[in-house]
């Protein structure tokens, strides 16, 4: 490294300050026979200790609240998690399959042909970080405990299952509250981590029914770990960096890197300054234009996957918000105003899918040739119709200055509908609004159209069918979407266990809502994380974003 | 007035003052027509009675605003500052991880302003219309116009990225093992430790970002003591001074900068104030994890109990500040009298 002569002095003055404090406060340091790197002789100090081998991650502001697995919900903790804890299903392919998967700390599993009940027969080699064997209990304890803790992710327990027993110490049984084939996929989320129930007790933790108010484990597993993954957490300075060690006692054995750091550097310019210097192994969250320049750098790769988020259009059905949209025809014609090339190709580089409507590509049962293609004329014809030849006016209040699905500003994209719609002869005035007051609005359902996002809960349609199918549901209330025949469908096939069948009928709720027209989809976001190119297996995968049990140098 | 009731009458006018921020920070708060909860349970969970209760309860949500506001006072009496909605920590925790970064990036930084600002200021005075002056009033110029955002965009893409002589973001290297915590401030930390290695990343690290966002404090302080200083050199004492046959050195140094000073620690008071302010910009730039990023992180989740603890912290600083430079100026100053 180049310094000039100024700073070498000044290093050299601190430095030298440094050691002679060092020497003095020796004798008072007690030794660490624990920790493996040896306390560094002064004499070393200025170099990087040991040959330790190290992965820095830079990451944009991270969003994480809390490390607990069974409490956490956020976009950045899952490859976290996903490092320090394990689950009792995955994905295959090194998490490059999305619409299907396998065991992991289950040996088999089996469901009931009514899909009421999953029989998990556990594997009998895992061990935990702490040494303790993972058993059946374990299992009991971790999903009761998510459940009963009133958090976040609580909902995918306690909406789900009505009891879950262990019959012997490698067996796990869950008997659903109604038949749902979605649950299995559900597992694979890093909420469902099965957790050391020894080590977690022992923290204060407790599966009991009234763990809201007196589990006191949280603390504790934000700044360590109790699980089966390949690392364990070591620290996490808020608003700064989370550190993982490997985990010696790793039951697969153990991973390449001694430690990973999750860096976060929120300014994307110096997250990519930092990547080119070296200082960072991967980025995370870099913009399109600086994904661009980087494109030719030979030291480096670029990785792209597809993740399950969506940015939609939403229109009311309620005349008393919109008399023109209750209109089903003005509702379709919009929906082919849209240029949905020219959002995804010309502002996004192509960095999207076009999905048709509320179900991102890549699950069961979609179809990219679904999704529709713009038509002035069409839309033109529609409008006249409707008796609204002559255009109307609306008004969309969004979440301005927002990146939607995190890849574009709110603002740049309803400028992009508000030309589309002009020429059809639909007037749009824009509402820019504070993302929160946007929000409490959009819930209530007060808004005639706006754009919004839904980041995916499950790797199944389930996760988006009944919300946005069934009359009253989280997201149908908002826009007051009734049709009883969508909402029959989507209710319908979460109880039938064959692929095939349910592929098929999500396809037919695709196609009626498709045509109802009150959600239409923009974008499904790609994802693009550029890393060192000595690194081996960096694959994107929507649940844990990236695995790092495969990754190595 | 002695300093000492002089101090207490300060205290007492403060209370009802912070008091009046909380009313305040507490009102605007409740009008956002915004629930807190939907800024931190998703949508799933916002469909789930059972998780919306608990969350109510557990931050009083369920309660009437004045009943909130009545506990907030209660709770800030005993020290309480509450707890954070998004972190689920206590605010004074959150504080008490984030504040040193600051004040370390903050104090350095006015240290950089003054040491340099100063100097620039009397020797564009001294040397009134020269080509020193009017490079001094340059550089001052767009220390007061650039913003100070795209100056650390700037200084970080020269100086680490094309120079490399500069670490990159961060406080301290990531690859270094850290010394434990005492007092937050990464460089007493690690003498404390008798961590040299610490001590020097650290040291290295502030360099950067303290330069960027004490730039425009050095700006401030030099047009404002150039300004004082031609005034004073103006003054018939100076005259008086030279004609007794005193070197010119002392002259400028003990009879005029002494008196042009006045001004100027109002503008390094004022300075330290917009520090706080510039730095939210400063610490995203540079990943530094400061109070200035938890407040805006707290501001747009509509995080009552941060944004409060926030606030109330601002506002004792500056109260603080004005203070200081009020004393200080009954001490250069005797004419001055406090009051």
């Amino acid at each position: 490294m180049k310094t000039t002569k100024h700073n070498t002095l000044l290093i050299g003055l601190t430095v030298a300050l440094g050691l002679t404090l060092a020497a003095c406060a020796q004798p008072v340091a007690p030794a660490q026979p624990a920790q493996p790197a040896a306390p560094v002789t002064p004499t070393e100090a200025p170099s990087a200790p040991a040959e330790a081998k190290v992965l820095v991650v830079g990451l944009p502001k991270a969003d994480t609240r809390t490390l607990d697995p069974h409490r956490q919900y956020e976009i950045t903790p899952p490859q976290i998690m996903r490092a320090a804890y394990e689950t009792l299903v995955t994905l295959p392919d090194k998490g490059a399959t999305i619409d299907r998967v396998e065991p992991l700390l289950a040996e088999s599993y089996t469901i009931s042909d009514d899909a009421l009940v999953y029989t998990f027969k556990l594997r009998s080699d895992v061990k935990f970080a702490s040494g303790n064997p993972m058993t059946a209990e374990d299992v009991v304890f971790s999903f009761k405990r998510m459940g009963a803790l009133q958090d976040n992710p609580a909902w995918l327990y306690n909406d789900h299952v009505a009891s879950i027993e262990a019959p012997d110490a490698s067996t796990v049984k869950i008997t659903l509250k109604e038949p749902n084939a979605a649950f299995l996929s559900m597992l694979v989320s890093p909420n469902f981590a099965v957790v050391d129930s020894k080590v977690v007790k022992e923290q204060g933790g407790t599966d009991a029914d009234d763990a809201k108010d007196t589990d006191k484990a949280t603390d504790w597993l934000d700044n360590n770990s109790a699980g089966t993954g390949p690392y364990t957490i070591k620290e996490w300075k808020r608003g700064e960096q989370v550190v993982i060690e490997r985990n010696p006692n790793y039951w697969r054995g153990p991973v390449p890197f001694d430690r990973i750091i999750f860096r976060e550097i929120p300014d994307d310019a110096a997250r990519q300054q930092a990547l080119e210097r070296g200082d960072i192994d991967i980025a995370v969250g870099l913009d399109v234009d600086a994904i661009k320049r980087l494109e030719g750098n030979p030291d480096l790769q670029i990785i792209v996957g597809n993740t399950l988020d969506m940015t939609y259009l939403a229109l009311t059905m309620n005349a008393e918000l919109s008399q023109p949209l209750a209109d089903k025809r003005v509702r379709q014609a919009i929906k082919l105003a849209v240029d949905y090339d020219g959002i995804i190709n010309g502002l996004l580089g192509g960095m999207a899918l076009h999905l048709p409507t509320i179900i991102p590509l890549g699950l069961l049962g979609t179809d990219p040739a679904l999704a529709p293609k713009r038509d002035v004329a069409q839309a033109k014809a529609l409008l006249k119709e409707a008796g609204y030849e002559n255009g109307f006016e609306l008004t969309m209040v969004y979440p301005g200055e927002r990146k939607m699905s995190n890849v574009i500003l709110a603002d740049t994209l309803v400028a992009k509908l508000q030309e589309d719609f002009a020429e059809v002869g639909i007037k749009l005035n824009v509402e820019p609004r504070d993302a929160s007051t946007w929000r409490a609005d959009y819930r209530a359902g007060k808004l005639a159209a706006t754009i919004a996002d839904w980041t995916p809960d499950f790797l199944d349609p389930h996760g988006w069918a009944p919300a946005f199918a069934v009359e009253g549901a989280s997201a149908a209330k908002r826009v007051y979407y009734v049709n009883k025949e969508a909402e029959a469908l989507a209710l319908d096939v979460a109880k039938i266990t064959d692929s095939a069948k349910r592929a098929e009928m999500y396809r037919k709720l695709q196609e009626i809502m498709l045509d109802d027209a009150a959600f239409i989809g923009l974008i499904q976001p790609k994802v693009q994380i550029v890393a060192s190119a000595k690194l081996k297996d960096v694959i994107y995968n929507p649940v844990y974003f990236l695995d790092y049990y495969f990754m190595s140098q | 007035m002695s300093l000492l009731a002089y101090l207490i009458r300060r205290i007492l006018i403060t209370v009802p003052l912070l008091l009046l921020v909380t009313l305040l920070g507490f009102v605007i708060t409740y009008l956002i027509p915004a629930d807190p909860l939907a800024m931190v349970l998703s949508e799933r969970a916002m469909a789930n009675p059972q998780i919306v209760q608990a969350y109510r309860e557990r931050w009083g949500l369920d309660k009437p605003p004045h009943e909130r506001y009545l506990t907030y006072i209660g709770n800030l009496i005993r020290g309480d500052l509450g707890e954070s909605i998004v972190t689920q920590q206590s605010v004074s925790a959150d504080i008490a991880r984030y504040f040193p970064a600051t004040v370390e990036l903050a104090v350095t930084a006015t240290l950089i302003a003054v040491a340099l600002g100063v100097p620039l200021g009397v020797i564009a005075a001294v040397k009134r219309e020269t080509l020193l002056d009017h490079l001094a009033r340059i550089a001052s110029l767009i220390g007061v116009c650039v913003p100070v955002f795209w100056l650390g965009l700037l200084a970080l893409s020269l100086f680490y990225y094309r120079l490399q002589w500069m670490p990159g973001p961060g406080r301290v290297n990531a690859r270094l093992d850290l010394p434990p915590v005492v007092t937050g401030l990464l460089t007493v930390d690690s003498i404390l430790a008798g961590r040299g290695d610490v001590l020097a990343s650290a040291l290295h690290h502030l360099m950067l970002p303290a330069l960027v966002l004490g730039a425009y404090s050095m700006s401030l302080i030099t047009r404002i003591v150039r300004s004082a200083m031609i005034e004073v050199l103006q003054q018939d004492y100076i005259r008086t001074a030279r004609a007794k046959g005193l070197v010119e050195r002392v002259v400028v140094m003990r009879h005029a900068l002494r008196n042009a000073a006045l001004p100027a620690v109002t503008a390094i008071g004022l300075a330290f104030g917009n520090l706080m302010a510039g730095a939210v910009m400063t610490e995203t730039v540079f990943a530094w994890p400061g109070i200035g990023r938890y407040a805006v992180e707290s501001a747009t989740k509509l995080d009552f109990a941060p944004i409060m603890g926030v606030t109330l912290l601002v506002a004792v600083i500056y109260i603080g500040i004005n203070f200081v430079v009020d004393v200080s100026y009954a001490l250069l100053n005797p004419r001055v009298r406090l009051s």
